[in-house]
């Protein structure tokens, strides 16, 4: 405990006056690394544990520094734009210090606690003024527990409304350890078909359903946290189903009752795309549409009916338009500028 | 007008007790980002020496554009909320300083410091030559006492903090202008500032934004504009994105930067936020 003051975490954001992670304005910690490989992972940047590099084609002008400097020879310049070699890559991030507008980007970055808590104090006046905090989110922040509770409590400490957004895949015992320095607790309940979780997240539901009933006795018995919101992805073609919803909405009836003040039914979103493609991986969803308005209040509408008190569900998400979007040019990758240096 | 009779003398002859004149500040940020790349670039990192500087600007950035991207994404800038806000507080003080010095010569009228900018900030970006921020002439200068256009990266709460800190803040002494508030620039700042219109979806959002607006004023912020970001701010982004690069699309459980989503999904969003118009 003498030592807090030396305990670092690999964060990939702050995110300051966030209004869709809690309630009022607050400041999202974005843990990077995660337990589950969601198929359908709207951040894909925070599942890998370490720092991963990428570029940001917008900010590129195509001086070819990168290139010139990896000692891998990791990097290359072709249609597409800069690629990276991620086999040969090492991480020396010797191109993002020699990239001159911050288009080589690292996903991921040390941060010591003191530091942290005292980054996101400085939005604590609108914390105050619309009843908002700080939410340890992620990637799952209890992957770096050794930081998320000690980083909890700290804020605490010093009258700062404190939630925690998790997926609820870790040991109890880590996940335990958050919860008397946590307000809320934000818990991701995305499929109740053990077979279809494993499928879809590559592990089963059974320790994040088995969490959740803990949670709730600790909740009774203790007295805190004082909230708690379940969030269920809707994504097309896997939870995205009234048999899902259905199902969810009668644990949640049966296990926890009136401790949940909120079941937020997040609606799938594609704006994720670049960030796969910049990551170099394939994305199966790449193709797939938002859901239709009417299908959207459809699922909302099974999860009203599902035993639970109906006030609480909540739909978010951008759903699907009918009107024509005007295309505008394209503009290429990649140009390369006169006396880049490769 | 109260004096004009006592002393026999009317307005234009200087015989109002209360006598006087705005200066008004444009450039304010272009000039603290333009130290503050200076600072990064010649003294501080050494990527250049005054001499390559000076003669990027002169031309214009053109065959410098390493130095320039440098200038622009590399160097710090005011409107983040850390350390760069101290080099505006410090032109700040240094300018207004300097103006409480003078009196106008024909009425002797005390001067008073102001920034407004009006639009003289889109015209004179036109006259003025390259700065060493990274702009190049035919850009637009900073508005008032706004960050410099897409600068402020870390969102609208750090850039109102970072403003409220160089209007001066909670005086250190207790004393101030106005509650405990130091206000450097009595003749007015404006500050503009661009929301997304999701934080007015509904009534929990509309909530969120009036205790931003709360947050804002015990900032010692003076004067908030607000434009709501529409198809057009969204359509420009796509042709200009070193200027956006601190709009941010947020959906729950999702974060992008705006200018880094691919083109097709870009329009999705413009098309969006065309239908949700206000």
């Amino acid at each position: 405990m003498k030592k807090e003051k030396d305990t670092t975490a690999t964060i990939l954001r702050i995110q300051r006056m966030s209004t869709e992670d809690g309630p009022g304005i607050r400041s999202t910690v974005f843990f990077k690394g995660c337990p589950l490989n969601c198929i359908w992972c709207h951040n894909p940047e925070s599942i890998s544990p370490g720092v991963q590099l990428h570029w940001v084609g917008s900010r590129c002008i195509g001086c070819l520094s990168c290139v010139a400097v990896c000692p891998e020879n990791a990097l290359s310049a072709g249609k597409n734009g800069i690629a990276l070699d991620r086999s040969a890559c090492t991480g020396c991030q010797r191109c993002l210090e020699v990239c001159p507008s911050t288009a080589m980007e690292a996903y991921g970055q040390s941060y010591g606690l003191v530091g942290l808590v005292s980054e996101v104090l400085k939005d604590r006046i609108y914390f105050e003024k619309s009843g908002g905090g700080v939410t340890l989110s992620g990637g799952e922040p209890t992957l770096q527990a050794g930081f998320a509770v000690p980083l909890l409590r700290a804020l605490q400490e010093k009258g700062v409304h404190t939630a925690l957004d998790t997926c609820g895949q870790a040991a109890w015992n880590t996940l335990e350890a958050h919860l008397p320095h946590a307000d809320l607790v934000l818990y991701d309940l995305k499929e109740i078909d053990p077979v279809r979780h494993k499928e879809y997240t590559g592990t089963t539901n059974a320790r994040v359903l088995e969490n959740l009933v803990k949670l709730g006795s600790f909740m009774r018995e203790r007295g805190t946290p004082r909230a708690l919101w379940i969030r269920t992805p809707l994504i097309p073609g896997c939870t995205a189903s009234t048999e899902n919803l259905r199902g969810i909405g009668s644990f949640i009836k049966g296990s926890l009752g009136s401790l949940v003040s909120r079941w937020e039914l997040c609606s799938f979103n594609n704006l994720c795309l670049h960030k796969y493609e910049g990551l170099g991986m394939d994305w199966r969803f790449r193709d797939a549409g938002l859901l239709k308005p009417e299908e959207a209040e459809h699922l909302a509408a099974a999860a009203r009916g599902s035993g639970v008190d109906a006030r609480v569900v909540h739909l978010s998400g951008p759903l699907r338009l009918e009107s024509a979007i005007d295309a505008e040019q394209e503009r290429p990758a990649l140009s390369v500028i006169k006396g880049g240096s490769a | 007008m109260k004096g004009c009779a006592e002393q026999g003398l009317d307005i234009t002859e200087g015989g109002a007790e209360l006598g006087l004149a705005t200066l008004g500040a444009v450039t304010f940020a272009t000039t603290v980002d333009s130290l503050l790349a200076v600072k990064h670039l010649v003294f501080d990192n050494h990527e250049c020496t005054m001499e390559e500087l000076i003669r990027a600007l002169k031309a214009n950035w053109e065959g410098h554009e390493i130095l320039q991207a440098k200038a622009r994404y590399k160097a710090p800038k005011y409107g983040r909320d850390d350390e760069a806000d101290a080099m505006a507080a410090r032109v700040m003080e240094l300018w207004c300083t300097e103006t409480w010095k003078y009196k106008t010569i024909s009425t002797n009228r005390q001067f008073r410091p102001g920034m407004l900018s009006w639009n003289y900030w889109v015209s004179d970006g036109f006259i003025l030559p390259a700065s060493p921020d990274g702009r190049p002439k035919g850009r637009f200068l900073s508005n008032a006492i706004c960050p410099s256009n897409g600068a402020d990266i870390n969102g609208p709460t750090a850039n109102t903090n970072s403003v409220g800190k160089v209007l001066g803040g909670m005086a250190a002494d207790g004393g101030g202008d106005y509650l405990g508030y130091r206000n450097c620039l009595p003749n007015g700042a404006s500050h503009t500032i661009s929301i997304n219109p999701s934080l007015l979806k509904d009534p929990e959002h509309r909530e969120k934004f009036k205790a931003f607006l709360r947050g804002y004023a015990e900032n010692g912020g003076t004067c908030l504009q607000l434009n709501m970001i529409d198809a057009e701010t969204l359509k420009d982004a796509q042709q200009r994105p070193e200027d956006y690069r601190s709009l941010l699309v947020r959906i729950t459980g999702y974060n992008a930067y705006f200018t880094s989503v691919g083109r097709e999904l870009q329009n999705e969003l413009i098309a969006r936020i065309s239908h949700e118009a206000l």
